[in-house]
């Protein structure tokens, strides 16, 4: 029993024992109910901070200690980050909507009326989800394309970008199902011109797309899988293929730097002893992974420990990572809720298939391909182009075989992937912007035709 | 605290110190953006809630009376104004008694031992939930013109 214990002997015993601070919290911190949920010592040393990541199983998810390049915003844009912020908004959100929607085409356009008129939060949270939806669109892509410019995807974390591959995916795959939840002319329509894309597929087109609608055209039954896709497959996917995603990272060490051959490059850390520099290039050589940790492994404990103190660019995660997530996401909570507070999700007339809208275009990530279709073969539009570029970046990594990650030495895989971003970004805006009835050309400062 | 803060202080260098702080500080901006966000959204709500209503109702109302004239008005006679078997229903007097969770109760479960069936599509009938709210929009709508007919039930007597 710890009352036989003197107040002495306590700290020594319990790894829990907190500084006797004074005042209320100071209390609090030596009561037994504190010691029994918060384990690790005082967080004011190097020791505290480490036990702190290790006892408690969130923080478990962060390394102990990042390199000091990780928390400057310019590294990642935390645009990773960002991503999974939305992802949590999008499914607090989307439980929210669930309460009060049903999928039947009798009643999920009443609900979305009702949402707007009868519903305490209802619009307010629809705008959000809405827009938190588009936003995590455009921040994976934009993700995908940093990581390409940053070299980042090759070795070892060729798999890593392969994942991510399949989240960016699963990512549209919930834009677009969730596009023709409300059954509104504007979700009826973007879907039925986005299903009839897959149609070009060859021999297996038209199956695929009878199994993706439930039958010949959109209906109850269609409405009724992209709802269960919405809510139950795709979000079981992405909680499946995300922390492995993330475990990743860590595992497979922090990006390298841009413009350094490796992360224990000894330019970088002039500091460094020369014989470790050498190590670590070995080590580099080796695996082309030179993380500390590998290092950590072919050196004898008491060389680790000096070299600790020469080389050691690192920092705790916490607070110094995890103070800046925080703000990452404070940040993305206030963006979204300013757009949904004053941006209204659209609310068009209820889907009715035989008014054809002009122009019906397809949801604003798909209207690139819209666009291409409209100028070329659908065979090579539809199918050959998007097909081949959808492959190549998943293999990408695996085709790209040249380790350096700095632009200089990769001019050919840049200008590739430049060509083929600004192609997309083209297409996507003329879909998007410049495109009205009948497919024609319209200045969207005349007459906009933007839908979201 | 103070005591905890001055202390983790000497665990990282100044420079890194001072960025902590100004990611204090940006947090403080985002919270402040929150709070002004959701202000914002507590002084447009109540506008943007009557607005949405308020073309619900006229939308509601314009299908009410498509719906009352295709599936009500062989009974209750042509704009409610009564049939031979069934009351009438633009009535002062009906419209007053009766609030809209009485008339949409009545409509979705019908009245036993009257010719008045049950309408609503979770009991077998012909109706959705919104279509039967659209028949009470419409009826409501007849309130203000209502004329003064105390013996609106008459019809259902003359059965």
């Amino acid at each position: 029993m710890s009352t036989d214990l003197t107040e002495e002997q306590k700290p020594e015993l319990e790894t829990a024992a907190h500084s006797t601070g004074s005042g209320l919290i100071g209390r609090a911190r030596q009561t037994e109910v504190w010691r029994s949920v918060f384990r690790h010592p005082p967080l004011n040393s190097p020791r505290g901070r480490a036990l702190q990541s290790f006892s408690n199983v969130f923080l478990h998810l962060y390394p102990v200690k990042v390199p000091v390049r990780v928390l400057r915003w310019r590294y990642s844009l935390r645009l990773g980050f960002i991503a999974i912020v939305l992802f949590t908004v999008l499914v607090v959100t989307g439980v929210y909507l669930m309460f009060f929607y049903s999928p039947t085409p009798a009643a999920a356009y009443v609900d979305m009326v009702q949402l707007k008129t009868g519903i305490g939060f209802g619009q307010l949270v629809r705008n959000v989800h809405r827009w938190s939806a588009h936003l995590m669109v455009l921040v994976v892509v934009v993700h995908l394309v940093r990581v390409f410019y940053a070299g980042a995807y090759k070795r070892p974390r060729q798999f890593n970008w392969v994942l991510g591959m399949a989240l960016l995916l699963i990512t549209l795959g919930f834009s677009f199902t969730g596009y023709l939840l409300p059954w509104d002319q504007l979700s009826y329509w973007a879907v039925t011109v986005g299903t009839n894309m897959v149609n070009y597929v060859p021999l297996v087109g038209k199956y695929v797309r009878d199994i993706l609608l439930g039958g010949k055209q959109i209906s109850g039954a269609t409405l009724q899988r992209f709802y269960a896709l919405h809510v139950a497959i795709l979000p079981l996917s992405l909680t499946l293929i995300l922390p492995v995603h993330i475990w990743r990272v860590r595992k497979d060490g922090f990006a390298v730097e841009r413009g350094s051959t490796g992360a224990l490059d000894p330019k970088a850390c002039p500091g460094r002893k020369a014989s470790t520099a050498a190590l670590a290039t070995a080590a580099q050589n080796g695996d082309g992974d030179g993380r500390r940790v590998r290092l950590l492994g072919v050196v004898d404990r008491e060389s680790v420990t000096q070299e600790e103190q020469v080389t050691d660019d690192t920092v705790f995660a916490w607070p110094h990572l995890m103070v800046r997530h925080v703000v990452a996401t404070l940040g993305v909570c206030a963006t979204v809720l300013a757009l949904g507070v004053w941006f209204q999700a659209p609310l068009k007339d209820i889907a009715n298939p035989n008014l054809t809208p002009e122009p019906a275009k397809a949801p604003w990530y798909f209207e690139g391909l819209q666009e291409l279709l409209s100028r070329f073969n659908p065979l090579v539009a539809g199918i050959l182009l998007p097909g081949a570029a959808v492959m190549s970046l998943l293999a990408l990594p695996y085709i790209d075989r040249n380790p350096a990650t700095e632009a200089r030495n990769r001019k050919v895989a840049i200008s590739l992937f430049s060509m083929f971003l600004g192609l997309a970004v083209v297409l996507t805006v003329i879909g998007f912007a410049f495109r009205g009835p009948g497919w024609q050309w319209q200045w969207p400062w005349k007459h906009s035709y933007i839908e979201w | 605290m103070p005591v905890d803060q001055h202390e983790e202080r000497q665990l990282d260098p100044p420079w890194l110190q001072r960025s902590l702080d100004r990611h204090y500080a940006w947090g403080l901006v985002f919270m402040a953006v929150l709070v002004v966000s959701y202000t914002v959204y507590q002084w447009r709500e109540p506008h943007l809630r009557a607005d949405a209503a308020g073309t619900q109702v006229v939308n509601s109302t314009s299908q009410g009376r498509d719906i009352f004239a295709s599936r009500c008005a062989t009974c209750h006679g042509d704009n409610a104004t009564g049939g031979q078997t069934a009351p009438t229903l633009n009535s002062k007097q009906f419209l007053e008694a009766a609030s809209d969770p009485v008339i949409r109760n009545i409509v979705s479960s019908g009245i036993p031992g009257t010719a008045m069936p049950t309408w609503s599509i979770d009991f077998g009938g012909a109706m959705t939930q919104q279509q039967i709210d659209a028949v009470v929009s419409y009826l409501r709508s007849l309130e203000p013109k209502a004329p003064s007919i105390p013996n609106w039930r008459q019809a259902a007597q003359v059965k």
